[in-house]
Parts: structure tokens; sequence; C-alpha cells
């Protein structure tokens, strides 16, 4: 944790609510992530495109362009890259979606952290696994 | 054609009587006694007396004045010698019509006897209709007081006097069955009534009224208990149908009755079936029109319920929409606030006690808010169910675990083992028994027992909660699933219905029973799951 090369990968997080996003940098930091924001799907997917993330955690429902929209064209293009969605409704149909476009969980608002912060941790080692055999 | 008894001590007498009435077209039997001429007339029943006045052992007045006792309507004709005006006088005073004086002619016999028979029918007429005169008293007077069977006692009371019958018995059906039924039966000057139910079989094949030995119908029906004597069997007809019958059976031995005994009977007979039919139409017609006000009630009452239904399923659209609405707004600041804490927790590890403890109220009082809007969701829609075959002692273990029960309440679970797995929505089921646990802790602010568990009834596997607390009143049973019905100062009355919402969703029942003041029980059903092969899963 102090010393700054040792932190972990690039995170992108997406959210349109501000008080979201500067919790979740937060907290991401101090657990040694290195979080990039954007503030709705659009942004998201233009930062994918040009930046080397090891994770999205992505909220569902933004303006401009929705997170499963975003999902299914970073799903297009980085098939590889694990997302996580968010949801302060997680009902049927946002699951349903999350799941389709291959999303690795569906996390529900408020936040349990005690379940987010090794699922990060999981799907990004799982993600390095793979790209490592693939390459 | 009517029968006449001849009596006279001269055979030349005799002769000339039945030779001449035969040729009028009479039956005939002579006798040369008044004692034979009792005798006979005990024996059967004749239309017309004709007796010598003067004849040894017994007079002709004697033997009118001994008849009549026995017959009192018998008509008679006395012969008597010419100019003997004071017996002719003292025969007409006991009771004859008219008379003839020897020697007399055919012409002379002839009319005497047609004016006796004329006044005999005259004065049976009138007989008659004093008969019928208490009957109709009853018929039209105030019979809506009287029962059937004592309005049926009453006929009997006057039927039977009128066919000089021992006992009798009105069978009739209407009411629930078609089948005849005694309604009343009674013996004249009292004694044990024979059981006439029996003949219920004999009226149902009759067309018309008959007379019968009460011998022929023992050999026929053993049941039946009747004296050596005459039966007469009426049955009681409603244009094409069979009301029932009238059954009048004398005692006296007699085989037969007098025809003019049968036509009142038979003119009785018919008032009583007229007046049965309207009573079971009238009856019928009363029924139909309770029917009708029950069918009218009903359907008001059906019709006020899907009112009711609508009003509610309005109520909890509005609910929905306002909880769609509240839970957009809500749930993101309390994501934020949320994080927030864990972030100063993650921050603030060795901090200062009380900041942890505030810490913890303000994260507590995050998942309190949060559980309301989850509760508000339920209503938007029609919960979608994820079902899988689950453990039910582990859904009941896991939602105790997670609904820490306050200091001054003992929890008692027992768990029957053994049970089949149920197939249910694992996180439904948790939400419905954090709201009956959160209900039932709330309802012992004193402290008090919580027992709960598992069992199997009826191939349902039963969730029970059953607490120490308050109770619900009996007014507010009705409504304690309904949403937005509270009896608590706190809450907004969703808990209970979101119970019955997730639990009818899984095809499940719930209920409850309390008495106030000793606690309320709810009982939660889920039908066990049928495994494909064995027909019942088992855990």
């Amino acid at each position: 944790m102090s010393d700054a090369m040792e932190r972990k990968e690039l995170l992108l997080v997406v959210d349109d609510e501000a008080g979201m996003r500067d919790t979740l940098i937060d907290i991401l930091e101090e657990y040694d992530w290195r979080p990039q924001l954007a503030c709705n799907g659009l942004e998201a997917v233009k930062m994918v495109a040009s930046g080397d993330y090891a994770l999205v955690l992505m909220d569902i429902r933004m303006p401009i362009m929705s997170g499963i929209e975003a999902l299914a064209r970073i799903a297009q293009m980085r098939p590889q890259l694990p997302v996580i969605m968010m949801s302060a409704y997680a009902d049927q149909e946002a699951m349903d979606a999350a799941e389709r476009f291959g999303a690795r969980a569906l996390m529900r608002k408020p936040l349990d952290w005690s379940k987010l912060l090794p699922l990060i941790e999981q799907a990004v080692s799982d993600a390095c696994g793979t790209s490592s055999a693939s390459s | 054609m009517p029968s006449v008894l001849i009596v006279d001590d001269q055979e030349d007498v005799r002769t000339f009587c039945s030779r001449v009435l035969r040729r009028l077209g009479y039956q005939t039997a002579s006798v040369a006694s008044g004692r034979e001429a009792l005798e006979l007339l005990d024996e059967q029943p004749f239309d017309l007396l004709i007796t010598d006045v003067m004849m040894p052992e017994m007079t002709g007045t004697e033997l009118l004045e001994r008849a009549r006792e026995q017959l009192p309507d018998l008509p008679a004709v006395v012969i008597t010698g010419y100019a003997d005006v004071d017996l002719a006088t003292r025969a007409i005073r006991a009771g004859a019509c008219d008379f003839v004086t020897k020697p007399f002619g055919i012409p002379d016999l002839k009319e005497a006897i047609e004016h006796a028979l004329e006044q005999a029918s005259l004065a049976e007429e009138a007989g008659r209709l004093k008969t019928l005169d208490p009957f109709l008293e009853l018929l039209s007077g105030n019979l809506a007081g009287l029962d059937d069977q004592e309005w049926a006692r009453r006929i009997l009371d006057i039927v039977l006097p009128a066919a000089e019958a021992g006992c009798g018995a009105i069978l009739l059906s209407g009411g629930q069955s078609d089948e005849l039924r005694v309604l009343a039966a009674t013996r004249q000057g009292g004694g044990p009534i024979p059981d006439l139910a029996p003949l219920a079989e004999r009226l149902e094949g009759l067309h018309e009224l008959r007379v019968v030995d009460a011998q022929e119908l023992k050999r026929d029906l053993p049941g039946i208990c009747l004296e050596r004597g005459a039966v007469m069997l009426v049955p009681l007809w409603a244009e094409d149908h069979l009301l029932g019958g009238l059954v009048l059976a004398r005692s006296d031995g007699r085989l037969s009755f007098q025809q003019g005994q049968i036509e009142t009977v038979r003119v009785l007979a018919a008032q009583v079936a007229a007046y049965w039919e309207n009573h079971c139409l009238v009856r019928e017609l009363a029924e139909w029109n309770r029917d009708l006000e029950r069918c009218v009630l009903d359907r008001t009452r059906s019709l006020r319920e899907a009112q009711d239904k609508l009003l509610r399923s309005e109520r909890l659209a509005t609910v929905g929409r306002l909880g769609a609405s509240v839970a957009h707004e809500l749930r993101n600041p309390l994501g934020v606030i949320n994080n927030s804490i864990y972030y100063l927790r993650t921050k603030l590890r060795d901090a200062n006690p009380k900041i942890t403890k505030h810490l913890d109220i303000v994260e507590r009082e995050v998942g309190t808010a949060n559980g309301i809007i989850t509760d508000l969701m339920s209503f938007v829609r029609v919960p979608q169910m994820r079902l899988e075959l689950t453990d039910a002692n582990q859904l009941l273990a896991a939602a105790l675990a997670r609904v820490p029960a306050p200091a001054n309440v003992e929890v008692i679970p027992s768990y029957t083992q053994g049970l089949p797995l149920v197939q249910a929505d694992v996180d439904k089921m948790q939400q419905v028994f954090t709201n009956l646990l959160q209900n039932a802790v709330q309802a012992m602010p004193q402290g008090g027992v919580l027992r709960v568990g598992t069992e199997m009834s009826e191939g349902q596997v039963v969730f029970r909660f059953r607490d120490s607390g308050v109770g619900i009143a009996e007014e507010d049973m009705a409504r304690i699933f309904e949403p937005l019905f509270t009896t608590k100062a706190k809450g907004i009355g969703l808990g209970l219905s979101i119970v019955k919402l997730l639990i009818e969703a899984q095809e499940g029942v719930v209920r409850v029973s309390s008495q106030p003041g000793q606690g309320a029980c709810f009982t939660v059903a889920i039908p066990a799951a049928v495994s494909e092969t064995e027909g019942v899963a088992v855990a």
C-alpha cells in the first residue's frame, strides 16, 4: 500500500452520480486499485477503446448511453474484459440483460463491499490468467 | 241401483213387494222378523227399509227405532193396516218417511218408495253440506299459523267422523322430497294408531278412490296392522301428478262404506288436494323469492368485493409507482452514504470506539431505509420468482441467523426432520421470514417467547411463528394482510402484505390465528416439491 509502484491495475468506474463516483474512487484507491472515471456509457465505451483496463465497474441507468448498451459494445470490443454491473433496481430484466451480455456480476446498490472487493480481485486475476494463457 | 230391505211376517206381502220392486229396478232382500232385519242391516248396507208395523216379537216401529240407532239416515216406509192412523203416526215419529196402507197397489208402493228415497237423498245432501261446513271453514280460514301436521290433523278430525272411520292418515309429498310421507294419523276415541306409511305404495298406483278389505291389505303389505273392516284409499291428484292420499279405515268390522260417505270423502279429498297444491305452490314461490333475494345479495357482495379489490389494486399500483420513484431517488444517495461509511471505516480502524459506534448507527439506519425501499418495490409489479429446490429447515435457520432477536425475546426453534424439499425462491423466503420475525418481535415490546418451527401438514411444508405478544384484535384480523394497514405507530403497513404477496406467488398460503392478549400465530404453507422418481423429494 505504501509503495506506489506496487499499485494494482487500472479500473474503469462508470456512474452518472458524482457522489457515487467520488466514494467509489476513494475506496478503490484505498485498496490499491487505480480507478479512472466515466460519467455515462458512451464515455466508458470510448475509454475502453483507447485505454488498457483490467476491469469495468458500471451502473446500469445512465443518460446518453445506458450501462447495458455500453456493456454490449464493450463485450464486442474486448470480450475478455470483465465487467461488473451495478444497479439500484436489481430487477429481473436488468439481471437477464447483464447476464446476456456477459457481465461478470450484477451488484445491488447500496453496495456490499465485503462481496464486491473479493469479486473484483477474482475477476481481474481470472482475466490476467486467460489473457496470459492466450497470448 | 238402490237396495231395499223388505220386512213382513206375511210371506205373500214379502213376495209381492219383492216382485214389484225388482220390476221397478231395485235390488231387494226380504226377511220375516225385526230380529232378522237387524242382523242383515248389520252385515250389508241398504238404501231403504220397508217394514210391516204389526209383527209378532218386534213391531215395525220398534225395528225402525232400533235400526235408526245404528243407521240414523236410513230412510224407511211402513206398511199399516187400513185406517190404523195411530200406528202410522208413531212410525213417522220414529223416522219413517212415508207409509202405505193395506191393501195397497203398485202405484201406492212406488210413490211411497220414491218419496222416501227422495227425502233421504235431500237429507243426505243437507248432511253432507253440513259436514263440509267446518271443513270449508278450515280451508278458507286462518291456516297460515298452522304447521302442516296440525293442519292435517284438523282435516282428519273432520273426515274421520264424516266417513265413520275409526282411524285414518293423510300422506303427502312436498317439501324436500317427492316421496309420500304420513303428515298426520289419528284414531277416533284415542288408542294406538296403526302405521299407515306402507300404504303410500298402494296410493301411488291409484287413480280413483277405492274401498278395499283390510285383510287384503294385510296380505299384500305385512307391515300393516289393521283391524278387520273396510279401508278407503283416496288418492289426491293435482291435474297430472299425485300429491298424496287419504287413508280411512273402519274399525267396526264393516266391510264397506255408505255411498254417501264415499261421496262426502270424494268432495273433501278434492278440496284437500286443491288446498295442498296451492299451499305447495305458495311455499315454492316463497322459496324462489328467498333464492332470488339470496342471489341478489350474493351478487351485490361479489360486486362490492370486486370493487374493493379494484380499489386495493389501484392503491397498490399507486404504492408501486411511488415506490419505484422513491427507490430511484433514494437508493443512489443511500448507496453513496453507504460507500462513505465504508471508506471511513477503512480509515478509522483504530479510532475512538464512539466514532465506530456512530458509524455502526449510520450503517444500520441506511440498511433500515433500504429495507423500506425494498418493501415498496415489491409492489411495483408481480414478483418474479426464482424457484429452486430448497431445504425448509435451512431456510428458516438462515432467517433466524439474519434477524437477531432482542435480549428480552427468547426464540425457541423446533425443526421437524425428514421434511420434503420445497420449490421456493430463497431470497423471497428470506424477505418473508424477516418480515414475520420482525413483526413477532414488534408484537412483544415487553419481551416474550417466540416459537418457530417447521412441520408437514396435508402435503405442505409449514413454517410456524408463534409469539406471546399482544395478539390481534378481532376487527383487525380481516385486514391484517392488506397493504398500508397497520396498527403500529411506526411503519407503513407493508410487511405482512408483502408476506402474502410473495407466498401466494409461490403457490403457498399464509394464515394467522390470534386471541387478543395471548399472542398470534402465523403459518406459511408451501407445497412440497414432487420429485420425478419418488413422488416427494426428501431433504
